[in-house]
């Protein structure tokens, strides 16, 4: 838990100096073209007004301060709070990722484990090239291609995507292609993962000890080999959560979903840099808390890691 | 005497029959032997190999200047003239294919071994030297880590600018986290060898002792390592291109060329979907060399076939 604070403010330290002590005014990239037109002493103004005139260090405690109470700064382009901004956001955000995350955690150890124990057969090599491929495809080329197919081609999809207060069965509808592309990289990966995890566990001891008691194929694989087989699955859930927000700043782009990941990447072509500090500080704290999350997860399922802490 | 005679004799036996066996095999032939028999790993070296020798050759292969605009010519479907049409201001979707590849590898091959140079010295003095060193690099990395690969380049990229030098530093910077904790695991398991206590007691310095014997030890789940992050970071360019944060038009960048489709995709699909061919096959073909390298340099594999 205190090492997550550390990490968090480390984070917090990185996002801000990012934005802050590379070259470049910030008034320059707010302002744009107009900067030019502005006298010397409105310049100064401004930038006493926005607080850009204090040293560094007292700017991030500003924003740190801030942080703390809640209150993470205005837009510059919009005017608006960025907690507003996130409020608005987060939400589908966080729907796309969790749905995406469900779909690869079921679908990719059952790929896994159907692979493992039918090694060499053709329910592994299909299983395996699809799992191959699918950790190779550019995620935003998936959608791209998914919308030409179902949407312009069959026209089984909009193109458009619907907020679930306008119609939340359109909504539902038009959230099938981007957790379908959202989850593909994580559903390949654990499949690859399941795979060789459980390859790896069916030559222990134990294992061979449960065929020879005369055990059924289904007591073997679930009782025995899953269980361990599917720990280093868990373990990489974290790292799961860091790609799903990745993928999802693409994802949100083509499908043209106003959440999180395209509002970093509006804040971004825009320079607004108060909305893409808080924007990914907010990524931050997700990811670590979940972090914090799977290592107890983990202490749990595995009673080695129970007994190691005590 | 006649015992000690003996003695000698057996030795001097012995000796001859050292050095008649044949010599141990050396280490790289067998990671030689164990890829090749891998046959994705080999698919994946010959892609690599083939799309290595269409950028260098790219001039020759294009049928057209890649930059060369013709408005007249403009949103033409494949045809015999332009096998991939061509997009927008009727520059040949093939030819900006055929040099996309040159942007890819070398942002690739730049931007992993800068990222491995940081990360691998980061990592190799957390692990070498323990205590708080280890702890303030090490809280250093999990806070980039606690910041996905691409948002953090996204960032990076904008604040210095789009461009190629750029892109190479942002994805960089991405690529320290992985590599510098593989490469602390590494040190920390390493240092436990006899050798490095045996080092330490005849007064190797610290220096020495890091880049003769910790630094050779502990590479090879680290190059293991850069083979996969090519591919991640080949897909993390063609991300950013693809967010307009990244190598913009004209550079002929294939993330760019998707996005610059998307805006035809009904009429002219192959604009968007050829470009991402490209970007599938040279990331498979890094995964797969990727496995098989991982496979040929595991420690458990050794003494194996």
């Amino acid at each position: 838990m205190f090492l997550g604070i550390i990490v968090l403010l480390i984070a917090s330290v990185l996002v801000f100096v990012m934005m802050h002590v590379l070259p470049g005014d910030p008034l320059l990239l707010f302002l744009g073209e107009q900067y030019l037109s502005y006298e010397p002493e409105q310049l100064d103004k401004i930038r006493h007004e926005m607080g850009l005139d204090k040293p560094v260090i007292l700017q991030y405690f500003d924003w740190v301060g801030g942080v703390i109470r809640g209150d993470l700064g205005s837009s510059l382009t919009y005017q608006t709070p960025v907690t507003t901004m996130i409020k608005d956001r987060l939400p589908v955000t966080l729907i796309l990722s969790f749905l995406a995350l469900l779909v690869s955690t079921m679908l990719g150890p059952t790929f896994g484990v159907i692979a493992a124990i039918r090694r060499g057969k053709w329910q592994d090599t299909t299983l395996s090239v699809l799992a191959n491929l699918g950790i190779t495809l550019p995620v935003f080329w998936v959608g791209i291609v998914l919308l030409y197919v179902f949407s312009l081609k069959l026209g089984w999809f909009e193109t458009l995507f619907t907020p679930a207060s306008e119609d939340f069965g359109k909504f539902v509808m038009s959230l099938i292609m981007p957790v379908f592309c959202l989850s593909l990289f994580g559903t390949a990966a654990q499949t690859r993962q399941a795979r060789s995890a459980m390859l790896e566990v069916a030559h222990q001891d134990y294992v061979r000890t449960a065929w020879s008691k005369g055990l059924r194929e289904r007591v073997v694989v679930f009782r025995h080999m899953l269980k361990n087989g599917l720990i280093p699955v868990v373990t990489t859930m974290g790292m799961q959560v860091s790609f799903l927000f990745g993928g999802a700043v693409m994802v949100e782009k083509v499908f043209n979903i106003p959440g999180i990941g395209r509002m970093l990447v509006e804040g971004v072509n825009a320079k607004d840099f108060q909305v893409v500090q808080g924007g990914v500080l907010l990524m931050a704290v997700i990811i670590v808390i979940t972090n914090l999350l799977v290592d107890m997860a983990y202490a749990w399922l595995d009673p080695r890691i129970r007994q190691s802490y005590r | 005497m006649r015992r000690q005679g003996d003695a000698l004799a057996t030795t001097v036996e012995c000796a001859e029959a050292i050095e008649e066996a044949p010599p141990p095999r050396p280490e790289w032939k067998r990671v030689v032997r164990v890829f090749s028999r891998r046959k994705l790993a080999v698919a994946g070296l010959v892609i690599v190999v083939l799309m290595v020798l269409v950028a260098i050759f790219a001039p020759l292969l294009a049928p057209y200047d890649p930059y060369q605009t013709d408005i007249l010519t403009k949103l033409q479907p494949p045809s015999s003239e332009h096998w991939l049409g061509t997009d927008s201001v009727g520059r040949d979707t093939l030819s900006r294919v055929i040099y996309g590849t040159r942007i890819s590898l070398l942002v690739a091959v730049c931007a992993v071994a800068l990222g491995a140079f940081i990360g691998q010295i980061l990592g190799l003095l957390a692990g070498y030297f323990g205590g708080w060193v280890y702890t303030v690099i090490m809280r250093l990395i999990d806070a980039m880590m606690a910041i996905p690969m691409i948002v953090l380049a996204l960032v990076i990229s904008a604040v210095l600018g789009g461009g190629v030098k750029n892109v190479i530093i942002a994805l960089a910077i991405g690529g320290i986290p992985g590599q510098c904790r593989m490469m602390c695991a590494q040190t920390l398991s390493v240092k436990q060898n006899d050798y490095v206590l045996a080092g330490r007691t005849i007064g190797v310095s610290n220096l020495r002792m890091m880049l003769r014997h910790i630094y050779p030890n502990a590479f090879a789940p680290c190059l293991v390592m850069m083979t996969i992050g090519m591919g991640a970071t080949i897909l993390a360019e063609a991300g950013l291109s693809f967010l307009g944060a990244g190598i913009n038009p004209p550079t002929a960048a294939w993330g760019s060329m998707i996005d610059g489709g998307t805006r035809y995709l009904l009429r002219l699909p192959i604009l968007s979907i050829a470009p991402g061919i490209g970007i599938m096959l040279l990331v498979f073909g890094f995964n797969m060399m990727g496995d098989g390298l991982r496979d040929a340099l595991d420690p458990r594999m050794r003494g194996t076939v």
